[in-house]
């Protein structure tokens, strides 16, 4: 467990407010996801019309 | 050439278009996730610890009961605002000592309450305890869970925190397959989970509509509950997504949230895999005649078009798939050329498609990722990659490789690959019941797995969903299931 997650733990309005913090930050993780997924594709239409 | 002969020609290829549409829905799921970075629920989540009693149905559940009890009362919750009510219906194994025993450890906050009269299924159960639940005022928000579901410390938390928000009636958190030593099936489920629920639900929050509620993991406001009967619905098999339905076109919303994780247990056999999702597909069947009057209609989100859109997707696919394959063969037998050049493109698509959406769900949970990566590329089937690579270099199968045998395919074998190519999507769901039938076969069991690899998970979902529409259009019994499971969950 980590110091973070313990603090969570407490389950105070303060901890849980910074949890809920931590995960929309976290969330933004989606982001990069699409922008990988956007560039392994693109990459893969590329090799395609390359080797067609 | 005559005019029926272009009218056919034209019907083909708009029956393998239409066969793009779950191509299409899917990848608009996908082009969403993204959009979750910044348009989530989180910003209006607050602390929030209301009273909840945790529902559980249980019927013979003694391998799994008395661990799911255990993590739930460890959760980081204020343990005077959690209370946990297992509903036994009939047990006949341990079940009731191993409830009784967890209660005695915990005086007041697990209760067990017996059902002398059982088997009338899921829903019946629940709504035993909700009415126990509803019966006084000291429940706030309402649990319901799988006897089998592991729940970790935070994940309760994460999802009361969406209820300080009065317009959410209903949460639900991401079920992953926690199997601790799984097998093929479990490993294609733990990635079908994620496409499905990490991916598709984080859309669907997006979208502001959602289609079901996990039903091993979904908490309710009393408000919710109260509003839409104080009961969940007993006269289908997806009491689940009946609920989640009857919230949001009552107003309130239903919430996805990623980060509020559990563990499942899910099946690692065909055969346990299609008893469950021959119920879970009927049971969608019931819901989209139940609901006819939703789809596609202003007034709720359900009636969003994109909603509609990804909903019958998955509802129709098996059509889809269908029609994809009498397109093609169509068209080989009409215009042959016409129809390698729609071969090559549908595929290519596809495969863009593909890439797209593996590419998305081993990136969201990477734990899932490293467990099942084999699964995730496998889904459609090795079968369905060797039908790609046919799409793009058509004389590989039918010149170069029995070229390496010293072979040469007459005509009739050039047409005979051809049309096993044109077919795949069809083809692939026949041979998912050979799939079911060698896992049952005590000779063939061997080859069950392998085949399961060649055929793609999809095609088998596909054709377990076919087999229910068939059972529920034949009026069978609606009958409860149970999957049965041996508690070894990860964690």
């Amino acid at each position: 467990m980590t110091d973070q997650e313990r603090y969570w733990a407490t389950l105070t309005d303060e901890a849980l407010r910074d949890e809920i913090e931590a995960n929309r930050r976290s969330e933004r993780w989606m982001l990069g996801v699409g922008l990988i997924s956007l560039l392994v594709t693109g990459a893969v239409v590329l090799a395609r019309l390359v080797l067609a | 050439m005559s005019v029926t002969h272009d009218v056919l020609v034209a019907l083909c290829v708009a029956s393998v278009t239409l066969a793009m549409v779950p191509v299409a829905a899917g990848v608009y799921q996908y082009v969403l996730v993204p959009v979750h970075a910044f348009r989530n629920h989180l910003d209006r989540a607050a602390p929030s610890l209301p009273r909840v009693v945790v529902v559980v149905p249980a019927w013979n559940e003694g391998a799994v009961i008395g661990a799911s009890i255990d993590r739930l009362m460890a959760l980081e919750y204020p343990p005077d605002r959690l209370r946990v009510v297992v509903v036994d219906d009939a047990s006949t194994d341990d079940t009731p000592d191993v409830v009784r025993a967890k209660a005695a450890a915990h005086p007041g906050r697990v209760v067990h309450l017996r059902r002398e009269q059982g088997g009338q299924g899921k829903a019946h159960t629940l709504n035993h305890g909700i009415a126990h639940a509803l019966a006084d005022d000291w429940m706030q928000a309402l649990l319901i869970m799988d006897a089998d579901v592991i729940y970790r410390p935070d994940s309760l938390r994460r999802m009361t925190r969406h209820l300080a928000d009065e317009r959410v009636g209903a949460v639900t958190a991401f079920i992953r397959e926690g199997s601790a030593h799984p097998g093929a099936v479990s490993r294609f489920i733990g990635y079908e989970y994620v496409t499905a629920q990490a991916a598709a639900r984080r859309a669907q929050n997006v979208m502001g509509a959602m289609a079901c509620l996990a039903g091993g993991a979904q908490l309710h406001s009393r408000a919710n509950l109260e509003a839409i009967g104080g009961a969940v619905d007993t006269s289908t098999l997806a009491e689940d997504t009946f609920t989640t339905f009857l919230t949001q076109l009552d107003g309130r919303r239903v919430v996805f949230d990623g980060s509020a994780v559990v563990l499942a247990e899910e099946p690692d056999s065909v055969a346990a895999l299609w008893k469950q999702r021959v119920r879970w597909a009927r049971g969608n069947a019931q819901i989209t005649n139940r609901f006819s009057h939703v789809w596609m209609r202003p007034g709720s989100p359900l009636g969003r078009f994109d909603f509609g859109l990804v909903w019958f997707s998955v509802f129709l696919l098996p059509l889809f798939m269908t029609l994809a394959t009498l397109g093609f063969v169509g068209l080989y037998l009409l215009e042959p050329d016409v129809a390698r050049a729609t071969f090559g493109r549908w595929w290519a698509v596809g495969v863009v498609a593909y890439v797209f959406i593996t590419t998305t769900g081993l990136l969201i949970d990477r734990d899932t990722a490293r467990r099942s990566w084999f699964e995730a590329l496998t889904f459609p089937g090795l079968g369905a990659l060797v039908v790609i690579s046919a799409a793009f270099w058509p004389m590989w199968w039918t010149e170069t490789v029995p070229g390496w045998f010293d072979l040469h395919l007459l005509p009739v074998g050039v047409t005979a690959w051809t049309l096993v190519f044109y077919s795949w999507p069809v083809l692939a769901m026949v041979l998912a019941w050979g799939v079911r039938a060698a896992e049952t076969t005590r000779a063939l069991r061997w080859l069950s797995r392998p085949l399961l690899y060649v055929v793609g998970f999809g095609p088998v979902l596909c054709a377990i969903t076919l087999d229910a529409y068939v059972r529920e259009w034949r009026g069978a019994a609606a009958v409860w299931d149970k999957t049965e499971k041996t508690g070894r969950v990860l964690g």
